[in-house]
Order: C-alpha cells, then sequence, then structure tokens
C-alpha cells in the first residue's frame, strides 16, 4: 500500500517535472525562488538542488536514499545535505540521533518532515505549513496531551518567571522553558506551546520536551507557584 | 597511472548477483585478514560491544569501522587527520576536537575548557600542527597535538560585511593554507603568517571557472595543485598553486560516477582523487584526467538503495594506504586503498 503510493507518488512528481521541462511555471508555483531555498546561481534552475537530474535517461528523481531504515533516514538525509554546517549551520542540531523529534513516519509523503515543512516555501516562518508560530502545534492537536496547559497567558505578568528561561541548542544548550512574545515569533513574556516542546531537539525520553519530567513543572512553579494537585 | 578497485567491474549494469553475495560471504575472511595486517586499529575496534563495526565487504574493499570512543561520544563529527598513532577528530557537534589513541582504544579531548570552538567543520595538519575550521567563529584555529593553542588566524570579511564561515582547511606543502569560505563562496590562499596571498570566488553563489557555490573541504596534492569540492555545483574544482582554474572534476547527478551532494576530497601519491558524497553515502574515485574509476562503500554501486558502510560520509583523508573517512553519523570509517601502481 505505502510502497505504491510512493510509487504513484514518485511518477507524479517525475512526470510533472518532465512536463514542465525547466520547471519554471512550478517553480514560480512552488515558490522555491525567493525563498531561503534558492540556492541556485542567479538565471539558473532552482530545483535540481533537491531533485536531482537523473545522468542516464534524464528522468528527474529523487536523491538517493542508501540506508533507509533507522532515525537517519526518510527526508533527513537530503535535508541534512544542506544543513550539516556546510551549505547552513540553521537547524545542525535537528540531525542529532539522539534526542527525540516529533513523531514521524520517515519516507512517507507528509508524515516526514514535510508533516510541518514544506521545502518548497510557505507563507508562514520557517517553511511551516501552518500558521501560530511557537503555538503552531493547536494547528493539528486540538487537546495538548494529559497536560494541556494553558498557553497564550502572560507569565511574566502573572508573576511568574521560569528559573532557566534559555535554549539555545546551538550552544549546546537543550534545558530552559522559554517565553515568547504575544505573535509568538520571538522571546517574549507569553505562555506557548513551544515554552515546553521543542519539535526536534528536546529531552531524552519525553514528548520532545524542554526539560526532563523531574525539572520541567519546578522550572516556574516554584514556591506559592507550586503545581496544585 | 591509473589502478581499477578489485571489483569495480561489479560497476555494470549486468553485475552478476550471485557474485556479490559469494563477496559478501568472504566479509569474515576478509575482516580477519585485515586484523592480521592491521593489529594496532584493533584495541578501538574491540573497545565497544555497541561499536557500529561493519563486517561486509564492499565492491572496493571494506575494511574497518572505529566505534564511538565509549564515554563522551562524540556527535556529528565532521573530518579527521592521522599523525603517527593518533587520530585527531573535528567533534563538530560538541564543539571540541578528540584525540584517538589507537593503542589505547580511548579518546581524549584536546585542549580542555580553555579552548573554545564554534562548529569546528575540518581539520587538517602538516605532521606537527593542527589547523581547524573554526566556521562559526570565522577563524583558524592552530593547535600542538597536546591541544595547546598556537595561534588563531582571523580571516578577513568578505564583500557582504557577514563574518567568514570557514568550512574547509587544507595545509600547502612549503608553508601556509587553503581555506574555503562558505559564507563568501571564495577560496583564500594564506601565507604561513596567515596573511591573504589570493582569494578565488565572487563573492556570491557563482560558477564557471570563476565561482563556487558553496566550496567546502579542499586539499593540496604534492605538486601545490588545489583540490575544492564545490557543493552545490556538484563538483571538484581544480585549481593551480597561484588559484587558476585547471579543470573541473564530475557532474551532478545520483547515479555511480556522478556527485550528487560532494562533500570531502583527498589526493593520493598518483593524484587520483577520492571525493566523498553526503547523499550518494559513498566515496568515489576518479583518475587525475576526472575519469571515473570507482566507488567504495557501497554494496551494490549501481544500486541507489543498496545499503552502505557510510551514512552521510564528510570529510577524508589519506594517511598510508589507509583512507579515513569521516561520517557524520557512523562514525569513522577506515577503508584499505588496493595497493597503486
Ligand atoms: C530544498 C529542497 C527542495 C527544493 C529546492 C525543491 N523541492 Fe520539490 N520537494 C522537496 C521535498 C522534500 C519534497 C517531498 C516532500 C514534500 O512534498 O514536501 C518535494 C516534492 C516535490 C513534488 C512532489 C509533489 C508534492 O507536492 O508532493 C514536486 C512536484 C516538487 N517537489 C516540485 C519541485 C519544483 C518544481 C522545484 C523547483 C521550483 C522544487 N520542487 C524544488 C524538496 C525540494
Ligand atoms: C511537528 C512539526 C515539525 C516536524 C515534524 C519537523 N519540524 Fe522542523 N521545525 C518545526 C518548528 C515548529 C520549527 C521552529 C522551531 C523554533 O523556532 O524553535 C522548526 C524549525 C526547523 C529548522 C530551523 C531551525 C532554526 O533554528 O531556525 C530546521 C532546519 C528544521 N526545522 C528541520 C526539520 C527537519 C530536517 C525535520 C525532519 C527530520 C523537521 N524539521 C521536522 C516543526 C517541525
Ligand atoms: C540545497 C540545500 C538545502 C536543502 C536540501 C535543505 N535546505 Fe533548508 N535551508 C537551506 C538554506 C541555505 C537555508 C537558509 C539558511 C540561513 O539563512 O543560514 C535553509 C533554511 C531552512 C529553514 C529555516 C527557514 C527560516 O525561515 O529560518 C528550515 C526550517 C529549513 N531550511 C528546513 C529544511 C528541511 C525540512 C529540509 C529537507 C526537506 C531542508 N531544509 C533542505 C538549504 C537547504
Ligand atoms: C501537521 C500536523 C501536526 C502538527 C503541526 C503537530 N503535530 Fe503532533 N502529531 C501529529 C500527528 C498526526 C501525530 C500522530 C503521529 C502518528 O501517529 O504518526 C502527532 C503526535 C504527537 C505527539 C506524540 C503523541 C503520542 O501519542 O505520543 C506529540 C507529543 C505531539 N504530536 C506534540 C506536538 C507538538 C508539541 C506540536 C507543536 C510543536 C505538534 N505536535 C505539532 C500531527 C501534528
Ligand atoms: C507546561 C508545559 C507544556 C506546555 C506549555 C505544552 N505541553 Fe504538551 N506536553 C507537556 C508534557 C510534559 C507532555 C508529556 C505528558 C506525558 O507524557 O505524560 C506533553 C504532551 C503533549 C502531547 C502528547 C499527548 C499524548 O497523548 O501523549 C501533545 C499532543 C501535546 N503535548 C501538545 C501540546 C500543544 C498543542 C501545546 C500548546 C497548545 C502544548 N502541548 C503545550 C508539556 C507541555
Ligand atoms: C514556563 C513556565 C511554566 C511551566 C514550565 C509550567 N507552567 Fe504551569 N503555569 C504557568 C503559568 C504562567 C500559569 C498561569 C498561572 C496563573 O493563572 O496564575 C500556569 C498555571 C498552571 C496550572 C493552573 C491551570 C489553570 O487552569 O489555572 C496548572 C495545573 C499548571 N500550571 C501545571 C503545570 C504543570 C503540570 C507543569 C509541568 C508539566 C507546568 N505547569 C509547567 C507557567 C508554567
Amino acid at each position: 500500500m505505502a510502497a505504491a503510493a510512493r510509487i504513484i507518488a514518485a511518477a507524479i512528481l517525475g512526470v510533472t517535472l518532465i512536463m514542465l521541462g525547466t520547471s519554471t511555471t512550478l517553480g514560480e508555483d512552488r515558490r522555491i525562488s525567493g525563498t531561503q531555498h534558492d540556492v541556485a546561481i542567479p538565471g539558473t534552475p532552482v530545483c535540481m538542488y533537491c531533485h536531482i537530474p537523473h545522468a542516464a535517461n534524464a528522468e528527474t528523481l529523487w536523491a538517493s536514499k542508501p540506508n533507509m531504515t533507522g532515525a537517519f533516514s526518510g527526508l533527513r538525509p537530503l535535508c541534512f545535505s544542506c544543513h550539516d554546517g556546510t551549505v547552513t549551520s540553521l537547524g545542525s542540531f535537528a540531525f542529532d540521533l539522539a534526542r527525540p523529534l516529533h513523531m514521524r513516519s520517515p519516507g512517507v509523503v507528509g508524515a516526514d518532515c514535510d508533516r510541518c515543512h514544506d521545502a518548497h516555501g510557505t507563507p508562514y516562518a520557517k517553511f511551516l505549513k501552518l500558521p501560530g508560530a511557537a503555538d503552531f502545534c493547536q494547528g493539528c492537536h486540538a487537546v495538548a496531551g494529559p497536560v494541556n496547559h494553558p498557553v497564550d497567558i502572560d507569565a511574566r505578568s502573572l508573576g511568574i518567571e521560569p528559573q532557566d528561561s534559555s535554549w539555545n541548542p546551538y550552544a549546546g544548550d537543550f534545558h530552559g522553558t522559554r517565553l515568547w512574545s504575544e505573535d509568538g515569533t520571538g522571546p517574549g513574556d507569553y505562555m506557548k506551546c513551544l515554552s515546553c516542546h521543542a519539535t526536534h531537539g528536546g529531552e531524552p525520553d519525553t514528548s520532545f520536551n524542554t526539560m526532563p519530567s523531574g525539572s520541567l513543572c519546578t522550572n516556574c512553579h516554584v514556591g506559592k507557584r507550586q503545581v496544585p494537585e | 597511472m591509473s589502478f581499477s578497485f578489485p571489483g569495480s567491474e561489479q560497476l555494470l549494469p549486468e553485475a552478476p548477483r550471485a557474485r556479490m553475495l559469494s563477496v559478501a560471504g568472504l566479509a569474515a575472511l576478509f575482516v580477519a585478514a585485515m586484523a592480521f595486517i592491521f593489529p594496532s586499529l584493533l584495541p578501538l575496534s574491540r573497545e565497544s560491544s555497541s561499536a557500529r563495526i561493519s563486517t561486509a565487504v564492499y565492491p572496493a574493499g571494506q575494511a574497518w569501522a572505529l566505534p564511538h570512543p565509549g564515554e563522551g561520544e562524540w556527535l556529528m563529527p565532521a573530518g579527521a587527520v592521522t599523525i603517527g598513532d593518533a587520530i585527531f577528530v573535528a567533534d563538530t557537534g560538541n564543539n571540541r576536537i578528540l584525540r584517538l589513541e589507537r593503542e589505547r582504544g580511548r579518546a581524549t579531548v584536546l585542549g580542555g575548557a580553555g579552548l573554545t570552538l564554534q562548529m569546528p567543520m575540518a581539520i587538517a595538519t602538516d605532521g606537527q600542527r593542527l589547523f581547524v575550521a573554526n566556521s562559526l567563529a570565522g577563524d583558524i584555529v592552530i593547535l600542538d597535538p597536546s591541544g595547546q593553542l598556537e595561534s588563531t588566524i582571523t580571516l578577513p570579511a568578505g564583500a557582504t560585511g557577514a563574518p567568514p564561515r570557514p568550512i574547509g582547511v587544507a595545509v600547502v606543502p612549503g608553508g601556509g593554507l587553503v581555506v574555503s569560505d562558505a559564507e563568501h563562496h571564495r577560496v583564500l590562499r594564506l601565507d604561513a603568517a596567515g596573511a591573504v596571498v589570493w582569494s578565488v570566488g565572487t563573492g556570491a553563489r557563482g560558477g564557471g571557472t570563476e565561482g563556487f557555490n558553496v566550496p567546502a573541504a579542499v586539499t593540496v596534492d604534492d605538486a601545490g595543485n588545489i583540490y575544492v569540492v564545490d557543493t552545490l555545483n556538484a563538483r571538484v574544482v581544480v585549481l593551480s598553486s597561484t588559484g587558476r582554474f585547471i579543470r573541473q572534476i564530475g557532474e551532478r547527478g545520483d547515479t555511480a560516477g556522478t556527485l550528487a551532494r560532494p562533500k570531502g576530497v583527498a589526493v593520493d601519491e598518483t593524484r587520483d582523487i577520492f571525493v566523498s558524497d553526503g547523499l550518494l553515502a559513498a566515496v568515489e574515485v576518479f583518475d587525475p584526467d576526472g575519469k571515473y574509476l570507482g566507488l567504495i562503500g557501497r554494496r551494490d554501486p549501481s544500486d541507489v538503495q543498496s545499503t552502505s558502510a557510510l551514512v552521510a560520509p564528510a570529510g577524508i583523508s589519506i594517511t598510508d594506504g589507509v583512507l579515513l573517512v569521516t561520517d557524520r553519523h557512523a562514525g569513522l570509517v577506515a577503508f584499505d586503498l588496493p595497493p597503486r601502481h
């Protein structure tokens, strides 16, 4: 079933790309140009950096995918081939296989990294498919799990200050609950889904939380602010 | 001048399956032979039972894999070089350099807390010192083998004013360095004091004979020719010692003999060119004229789905007939190269 779907998807992709020749039409549609994923030399095709033309029969194929099992499979090798510190160092921590990542089914269209990102460009930041920035999880999850913690509240005005509010995976710092601006696009005072979760780069053996279970709640709820039973 | 890899005839599309299977069947024997020939490397291999030691034979002679160095495992290492009995690894994800002692099979962290690195992407040696491309700090750090900081070369800013991002470094025989700057798409030749002798590249994404689109690993042959992995242009550019474009090697593709995402480069004494490819999960070999010779690492070079000893190969180096591949996820994998003639 899944294999058949993949073959059909691949066939559609191939045919589409062949039909479009240099792919300018779809290129515009796909909006690579002008996005951060436009890595082409000006005036040259923008698609070939992810869709590699087949040397032998001019078919347009996916990048090869050896080692298709395990955590480093599906779209990960392709994304990593640039996000590894060479083409960009952005998000390189997302490939630390010891860290949890939001559930994905490697190689399944729409359920891999492309569950949340569309590499061809989206109206939202970070190539995210859904609006909401640091609250964007709500676009798919109506209920925020058993914790179901309130979000979009100004924590600091309520006198709550995380003891550790920094979280900077680029500096090897994977601890802390971040407070966000009201719109969830940058630092601020608000509680958001991404205060406790980090889609990639969370604490091992958690629901990709930014702190281990033992210290997550007490990072904010201390003293009088203890978590009510 | 050139050579052919044992088994490189399997590159033919009609490669008989049965023979490949029988080759795989010889794996244990081969590894035993390797252990006999290179006993000094064994302690490392034995160190940890969870080690990812590949015992399969791959067409070009897969040899052995050095496991993770136990405690304080490395995280996405990008390059390694050998000095005598020690291997120095750019432990990129942990922002440090590791020293692996072959004899003791243990890893030590170089330099301790005094040495701060920010995403070291490449490492080179002149046999005495280590040169580290400290990518996010925009400088080259020079260390002695004990990890003592000798000096730091701060690279000049590029046209846009953004800090440089060095991701490749090589030692020029006779003095000086070649450094690639991914941010400004240029290759710099530095003299022994760290001053810029020449710079090649347009300052923006480019190609042809003048430019690069993310220049990455660099290496220099004994005649002083410079080899630059031009990552997004899917080629290796050969420059003269004065920075003149001589030729390019490789073309874009995802089949054996083409390049998808080249990462590392090394040149042996016959000037054959070895290129690691992060997407093909293999090392490809070209003769000095750019003719494709064979592929190292994959079980079936013609099948893009076939298993590989490599996962995401990056920096490569050749020392005493051993090709050392630093793989961002599989760790260090060493291949014994066939004898040359
Ligand atoms: C940065 C990498 C990247 C670039 C550049 C890129 N693509 Fe894609 N493309 C992907 C990924 C990843 C997928 C599979 C997952 C998905 O659908 O998002 C994909 C899938 C597709 C599909 C399959 C149909 C679909 O929606 O699932 C088409 C068609 C396509 N790309 C066209 C293009 C065209 C045309 C260009 C150039 C304008 C292009 N792509 C450039 C990464 C890229
Ligand atoms: C559940 C949704 C989700 C999935 C699945 C997902 N991401 Fe993300 N990704 C995000 C969000 C949300 C952000 C922004 C995070 C932030 O700002 O802290 C992000 C950011 C990124 C960034 C940019 C990091 C930065 O510092 O700007 C990269 C690169 C990235 N993701 C790659 C990937 C890759 C590769 C995969 C697949 C292995 C993947 N993502 C899967 C939600 C997701
Ligand atoms: C051809 C190289 C290439 C590939 C392949 C690639 N990226 Fe990127 N990506 C880039 C570059 C370049 C940037 C911009 C980085 C910067 O500004 O430093 C970027 C930025 C991003 C960002 C951050 C955008 C923002 O607004 O900050 C995300 C998220 C991202 N990529 C996700 C992905 C995912 C997911 C994949 C795999 C499907 C992928 N990328 C594959 C080159 C690539
Ligand atoms: C595009 C839709 C989508 C978005 C956005 C999304 N998720 Fe999910 N999430 C899913 C799906 C679907 C599953 C179930 C996965 C499966 O069964 O393959 C899931 C599973 C999970 C799980 C695991 C649940 C379990 O049963 O263990 C957690 C935790 C989770 N999501 C949290 C988040 C958080 C936090 C965010 C925001 C950063 C987020 N999700 C964003 C679709 C999404
Ligand atoms: C105060 C911290 C915190 C905030 C804020 C938070 N979560 Fe969670 N979330 C957790 C913890 C902790 C778990 C793990 C619960 C468990 O495994 O018992 C979790 C689990 C989940 C799960 C998995 C549910 C399951 O059935 O296993 C989903 C889905 C989820 N969160 C979504 C969200 C969404 C959506 C938001 C924003 C509206 C959000 N979370 C905000 C702490 C938080
Ligand atoms: C980043 C800081 C922060 C963290 C971490 C945090 N909380 Fe909270 N919590 C808040 C804020 C802010 C409020 C709102 C307080 C108020 O209304 O006075 C709150 C309120 C609550 C409430 C009361 C909810 C209500 O409806 O009034 C509960 C219960 C709670 N938190 C449980 C938890 C649990 C369980 C965890 C750990 C999984 C946790 N919190 C982690 C900041 C945090």
